[in-house]
């Protein structure tokens, strides 16, 4: 039965709660060091991340929300989509992340993303998960506990 | 914009880290256990006399502080290395008759997901990083989770 249907049995509103996640695409360089060490020290620790590279990142932005059971949708999309793009997508899309972040590794940006999202997003919209695909290989989650 | 790594879990934020894998094998679904006809009715088409063979991806989800040295929860290199161990006796054999924990176990995507968290799962003894659950997938189509 979809939830459709049990709103009409039933007379009243039941509303689904269901997570919604949309992909936007960061296109940036960084590299992973730490100032406080060696180059050589910082080499046996990063190796290549070391060196000053880039990679077309995918950020999964997870919200959650109820179905509207007059429109269908969980969130405002074009609101979502907005915010995202003032906040993440236009600031960091082809720059350097390491002059905005004093660590660049998948795991702080995952962390700092979902700060500045959880911070611009309205309180309409609730975050529940940042994923950050750094290569197809690698992934990384950032939830609130 | 200056957050450095130790203020993310005082925070309580959460973060985790996905590494895959690719490994290629062979396997058939037979039991010693059953007779022909069962082993027919219960693998339908993946009971065959020889076996055949898949692309597998392993996923494996790790949890942990954040290294405030390095702002990793663990070194990708390192768990690539770990991924490796466990993979290496998968991958280009025949698992039915290459991996001693299958002689008698049937190599369903189920009991290899098992095999390689456990696997995954003994190197984790003295880190600082736990392994979460891996997820392994058989095709695109079809995939297991194990948490342990």
């Amino acid at each position: 039965m979809s939830d459709f249907t049990r709103v009409m049995i039933c007379g009243s509103i039941i509303m689904a709660k269901v997570q919604l996640t949309r992909r936007y695409k960061i296109s940036a360089m960084h590299s992973l060091g730490n100032p406080e060490l060696t180059p050589e020290k910082n080499i046996e620790i990063f190796g290549p991340c070391y060196r000053l590279h880039g990679h077309d990142y995918k950020v999964d932005v997870t919200v959650a929300g109820e179905v509207d059971p007059k429109s269908g949708l969980c969130t405002d999309r074009d609101l979502l989509d907005e915010v995202i793009r003032e906040t993440l997508v236009e600031p960091f899309h082809k720059t350097n992340l390491n002059h905005a972040f004093t660590n660049t590794s998948g795991e702080a940006l995952a962390a700092e993303f979902f700060l500045i999202l959880e911070e611009a997003l309205p309180d309409t919209i609730e975050l529940s998960k940042i994923t950050i695909n750094e290569t197809h290989r690698n992934t990384f989650e950032a939830t609130r506990d | 914009m200056a957050l450095k790594m130790p203020e993310v879990k005082a925070m309580g934020i959460s973060v985790r880290l996905a590494r895959k894998v690719t490994f290629s094998s062979a396997h058939r679904y037979f039991s010693s256990k059953l007779s022909e006809e069962e082993n027919k009715k219960t693998f339908g088409a993946c009971y065959t006399a020889y076996g055949h063979g898949h692309n597998y991806v392993l996923e494996a989800h790790f949890e942990g502080p954040i290294d405030p040295q390095t702002g990793m929860v663990m070194n990708l290199r390192e768990i690539d290395q770990i991924m490796k161990k466990a993979i290496e006796p998968l991958d280009h054999h025949h698992i039915n008759f290459d991996v001693p924990e299958f002689k008698e176990k049937v190599p369903t995507t189920e009991n290899i997901a098992v095999y390689c968290y456990e696997k995954i799962k003994a190197e984790f003894n003295q880190s600082a990083a736990k392994l979460n659950h891996v997820r392994l997938y058989e095709g695109d189509d079809l995939w297991v989770d194990y948490y342990g």
